[in-house]
């Protein structure tokens, strides 16, 4: 066998859906799985039985209950690693899956590498690959049937458009390649700087793109960080309570109640939203609130998304403007004007044309009304910060990221050096990128080439 | 079996037979014999020896690195050409350090003479003027070399130079007969033996100008092209070209040419079918360039001298297989060839070359020990490639006598690893040339480090005489002091170099920088640093501060590449056993499978460079190697 150790990943795509698995593979995942598994037919002969599903609960250190599970053992060598196999199948939500692989990795596996499972299946021989075709094809395909989901189909684009790419820097290095290997055919006046640099523009464009979908995947797979900002006593945490239709921040009229951060999950659109609760933004004395300003601001940093609460009933005050121009360029921005039971002080109209590129809407979030606006203007803002989806590769490893980024620094290099670089560096800069991008496909060898095969597979498939 | 000749031939008993004095068998029965081999070297005409059948020229990008490369290990190319230059320019200044390369005219007949005359004055090695008839195999190995004369030479080991000599046609329009050029009768008998003994044999075709008499050109209407009196020359020996240079010119074709031309396509026998061989598309005859580009207006031709003292001049970019009175109806409407002379007609040859995936990465053929292949029969063209395959297979055929491994350049040490690399590896499917663009590490073979990256390889493997170990030995001490005084000498904000920096519009020091950070700036050079400094700089070999300054300038970039090397070498030299069992990894697709047991790559970095090979099945060849026991399960 190739290794004894025993790993676990989630193994289904995250995101909605009605079950979710976690699955084990190695030798000690039997053990492993007893240890967190609280089964209720265990008393059944000879638990447990190959392949049959047993009704249980997972819990954790104190004994409680996380999530109720069904759990199978598929003890070695008929599994599709050819090791034993548990596959615990478990509600969908990022909380129970997390919390659920968290406890097995707590009690002895290690979190799988991306395409580890295929990887152990092709090294202890459980792949036959003797049609004369690929090992990432025939995985490619295996997966496919075994989940047939968009996402799948948009990995087919990746390559496509990495494909697209490198052909682009293939293109513009002939001539050059042409120009340098036949010095007395070809003119160096002939050759045309201007051209060059679109051309790289438009490769760097390409590359940004991809970076773009590397977003989103992000987003699908760890949800869409969204900051609920503004002024002390604005109602930002009625609003939370209101979006996610449960109490889970403590709501009191004192403004400054909410001193810490308060998150919860949700979706919307097709998008996990993780939304964060900040303490209100104001000029204070008091140390443990000046604290929470702080990390209102740097939560809304991190956001890629802000929700700008304001009180309808009060004026827009100073601090108002200060927490609008809080907004970065690569963030999108919804003004909520929020206590519309109240008598109005703020006309919705000139904030939105004060706010060209924010969306404005208002709600009660007390009563819960215009909560469906709301989430209508999130989902648009969403769509235009990150570019609609469909049109976007999803599935993209942070492998692909970190090769895609370092591919798009050496054209960044290039496109402001080229004055001083004679083209025979340009031209080797851009055979580097495109040595990069060819990572991507495996199509570049180097010393960790089968690690790197393996690792185009999305984590626990 | 015995016929009356062979006790004549078992008394002259030779290591190494070396099969044509072209430019490959030169370099082959040359380091053959001063390693310490008895050599023979057969030619057909020994007044044809080391002919440049083609142009009368020597470099060019790839092609310059190469006769360097040459040079640093050994060889004899560089100087010959050296004694013989009419003419040296340095092409590609400005375009960056490593594709810069050393063009030169060379007088043809002087080149000849002399590399002859370099010959006979070799103790160990005997020219004998014989045609290679048939090379004895016993139990899969060289036994001896049968002339078409009757003598039977024995050696150990045949180094078959053939170059377009084997099975030749010559067309020339619609006519064709057997010749090769020179007017000389090729052999056929050779190829044929080969053939029995397991080789297989292709064709290709090439071609070649015309030769016009220079009393015919009207040079008033010619752009002429002069040479550089400073350029170096190709061996390191040359500090500086001579002075006295002769030009060359320039002149272009037209839409009147190449209406002529497509006129009379039917009589080209590419075109009418006559040649069946494939021919390079980077050399292309006037009628494929006319066809391929057809959106092209013109097409630059360059005249060239064939020698100093002789009337015959070469008019590169134009070679066809039209016939002679066609040639000479396109040549007179080109400028300044109005009323030009032919003096030999262009003609194309097709010829047999043995497909070099046949070869070890040594040059010695799979299938026969004793028995290696170098220059134009490996699917090969121009000299410069030529010669460094047979200076590599006459190492290697020393090597192969004395049991050593062979010596084998790798493709980040030396254009030559790239080129057999790519023969042996990949195969040709058009006749081969040396391009930069061919090694992926570019940007470390430069012309001016050959002799820094090969001449210690040289010495160790015997073949590099003192003069020129010297020499690298002091380019090598300068540099390497000169990197290390620069690196320490410093300088800080507001010290006296800054008004030195102003006067070239250099910026001040923000903080402390080395001198070796300061010529790292495009507007201050090595030399000019030295002349602020007053430091008189020695008497140098060539290229000696050109290399200094490159391997500053250009750290970073160099950085990079040596990176990724780095990052690949571990696995691209994981040695496959020759014995493989390609058979027992089942995991290995049917075509990649197939090729391998053809190709039996030495290495996983060879494999992966093969057609029909994917990474997929690298990994799974990777995984059978690093866990042998993987092929015996089920």
């Amino acid at each position: 066998m190739y290794s004894n150790d025993t790993i676990a990943a989630i193994s289904t795509p995250l995101g909605e859906g009605g079950i979710g698995i976690v699955k084990l593979s190695g030798n000690e995942s039997f053990n492993i799985i007893k240890k967190v598994f609280k089964c209720k037919e265990s008393g059944k002969n000879d638990y447990p039985h190959s392949r049959y599903l047993y009704y249980g609960h997972i819990t954790d250190e104190e004994n409680n209950i996380v999530d109720e599970v069904l759990t199978s053992f598929m003890p070695a060598p008929n599994t599709y690693t050819r090791e034993n196999v548990v596959e615990i199948n478990c509600h969908s939500g990022i909380f129970a899956l997390r919390t659920i692989l968290k406890l097995v990795l707590d009690s002895g596996a290690r979190l799988a590498e991306p395409g580890e499972f295929t990887k152990r299946a092709f090294l202890n021989g459980r792949i036959d690959l003797s049609q004369a075709e690929a090992v990432i094809n025939i995985i490619r395909a295996r997966s496919e049937e075994a989940v047939r989901t968009a996402a799948r189909v948009m990995r087919g684009e990746l390559s496509e458009k990495i494909d697209h790419i490198r052909k682009l820097l293939i293109d513009l290095r002939a001539p050059i390649e042409a120009m340098l290997d036949y010095p007395e055919e070809f003119d160096i006046d002939q050759f045309d700087e201007n051209i060059l640099l679109a051309a790289l523009s438009n490769i760097q464009s390409n590359i940004c793109n991809l970076l773009r979908g590397v977003e989103i995947n992000r987003a699908f797979q760890e949800g869409v960080n969204i900051a609920i900002i503004g002024r002390p006593n604005v109602g930002k945490s009625s609003l939370l309570n209101a979006l996610l239709r449960q109490q889970k921040a403590i709501v009191h009229e004192t403004p400054g109640t909410t001193r810490d951060l308060l998150e919860g999950y949700m979706n919307l659109g097709g998008y996990p939203l993780r939304l964060v609760d900040t303490a209100g933004i104001q000029g204070t004395e008091d140390p443990i609130e000046q604290e929470g300003i702080a990390r209102s601001r740097n939560a809304a940093r991190e956001a890629r998304l802000i929700l700008m609460v304001v009180d309808g009933s009060a004026d827009w005050s100073e601090s108002d403007f200060a927490i609008a121009a809080l907004k970065e360029e690569y963030q999108g921005l919804v003004i909520i004007i929020n206590k519309a039971d109240l008598e109005q002080n703020i006309d919705q109209n000139k904030v939105a044309k004060s706010y060209p590129y924010a969306s404005v809407v208002k709600t009660s979030a007390l009563r819960g009304e215009g909560i469906e606006t709301l989430e209508l203007a999130v989902a648009e803002q969403l769509d235009s910060v990150l570019g609609s989806a469909p049109e976007c590769p999803v599935v993209v490893t942070l492998r692909h990221e970190e090769v895609l980024k370092e591919a798009l620094q050496i054209i960044v290099d290039i496109l402001t050096a080229t004055e001083h670089m004679p083209l025979e560096i340009l031209s080797t800069e851009m055979q580097r990128a495109w040595i990069k991008l060819g990572e991507i496909k495996g199509e570049t060898m180097n010393d960790d080439l089968l690690d790197r095969v393996f690792s185009e597979f999305c984590l626990g498939k | 079996m015995k016929t009356p000749h062979n006790q004549i031939g078992e008394i002259t008993r030779y290591d190494v037979v070396v099969i044509g004095a072209g430019h490959a068998g030169c370099e082959a029965a040359l380091a053959s014999a001063k390693l310490g081999c008895r050599t023979l070297l057969l030619t057909l005409n020994l007044d044809m020896i080391a002919f440049m059948a083609c142009n009368p020229s020597l470099g060019g990008p790839g092609k310059g690195h190469l006769v360097r490369e040459i040079d640093a290990l050994g060889g004899e190319m560089s100087r010959v050409a050296d004694r013989n230059l009419l003419q040296v320019r340095l092409l590609n200044t400005g375009k960056g350090p490593a594709v810069q390369a050393l063009r030169a005219q060379i007088d043809k007949w002087g080149y000849q003479r002399d590399m002859r005359l370099t010959l006979e004055k070799e103790p160990l090695l005997t020219i004998r003027e014989d045609m290679a008839e048939e090379i004895i195999i016993e139990s899969r190995s060289v036994k001896a070399v049968r002339g078409r004369s009757g003598a039977n030479y024995q050696c150990k080991i045949a180094i078959v130079c053939s170059g377009v000599y084997l099975g030749s046609e010559i067309f020339l329009g619609d006519l064709h007969y057997t010749a090769a050029p020179g007017s000389i009768t090729p052999s056929f008998n050779l190829a044929k033996n080969l053939q029995g003994a397991g080789i297989l044999f292709d064709r290709f075709k090439t071609g070649t100008p015309p030769r016009v008499y220079r009393r015919s050109i009207d040079f008033d209407s010619l752009t002429p092209v002069h040479g550089e009196p400073d350029a170096p020359g190709f061996s390191m020996l040359t500090p500086k070209a001579p002075e006295n240079q002769i030009p060359c010119w320039m002149t272009y074709t037209n839409k009147e040419t190449h209406e002529v031309i497509r006129a009379n396509f039917s009589q080209a026998p590419i075109y009418s079918g006559l040649i069946k061989g494939r021919g390079p598309r980077y050399c292309p005859s006037i009628e494929d360039k006319i066809v391929r580009f057809a959106d092209r207006e013109r097409h630059p031709v360059f005249i060239e001298p064939e020698g100093a003292d002789t009337d015959e001049l070469y008019l590169q970019g134009i070679s066809t297989g039209l016939p002679p009175e066609v040639q000479e109806a396109f040549l007179q409407t080109i400028p300044g060839l109005e009323k030009v002379e032919i003096m030999r007609p262009a003609y194309a040859i097709e010829y047999d070359y043995a497909p070099p995936t046949q070869l070890k990465i040594s040059l010695e053929t799979k299938a026969l020990t004793g028995l290696f292949f170098a220059g134009q029969i490996n699917g090969t063209t121009g000299y410069e490639e030529a010669a460094a395959q047979g200076l590599m297979a006459g190492i290697n055929a020393y090597r192969l006598i004395n049991n050593l491994e062979p010596l084998v350049l790798k493709r980040n040490e030396a254009y030559i690893g790239v080129m057999i690399d790519d023969l042996v590896t990949r195969g040709v499917q058009e006749p081969y040339r040396i391009f930069t663009s061919r090694g992926e590490y570019r940007l470390l073979l430069r012309q001016d480090n050959a002799d820094l990256r090969l001449s210690e390889i040289g010495r160790a493997a015997g073949l590099l005489d003192d003069q020129r170990y010297r020499c690298y030995k002091a380019k090598q001490d300068f540099i390497t002091n000169e990197l290390k005084r620069l690196e320490i000498t410093r300088y800080n904000p507001g010290s006296k170099i800054e008004t030195l920096l102003a006067d070239i519009n250099s910026s001040a020091l923000q903080h402390p920088l080395s001198a070796l950070e300061l010529i790292r700036r495009p507007e201050l050079s090595y030399r000019l640093y030295a002349k602020w400094e007053n430091k008189e700089l020695p008497e140098l070999p060539r290229g000696t501060v050109e290399e200094l300054e490159n391997q500053i300038k250009y750290a970073g970039y160099i950085e990079k590449q040596k990176h990724m090397i780095d990052k690949s070498t571990r696995m691209q030299d994981k040695p496959i056993p020759a014995d493989f069992d390609y058979k027992k990894a089942k995991n290995l697709s049917r075509e990649a499978r197939q090729k391998l047991e053809e190709i039996r790559p030495a290495t996983l970095g060879q494999a992966s460079r093969m057609e029909g090979v994917t990474p997929a099945d690298i990994s799974v060849l990777l995984l059978y190697l690093e866990r042998p026991e993987t092929l015996l399960s089920d």
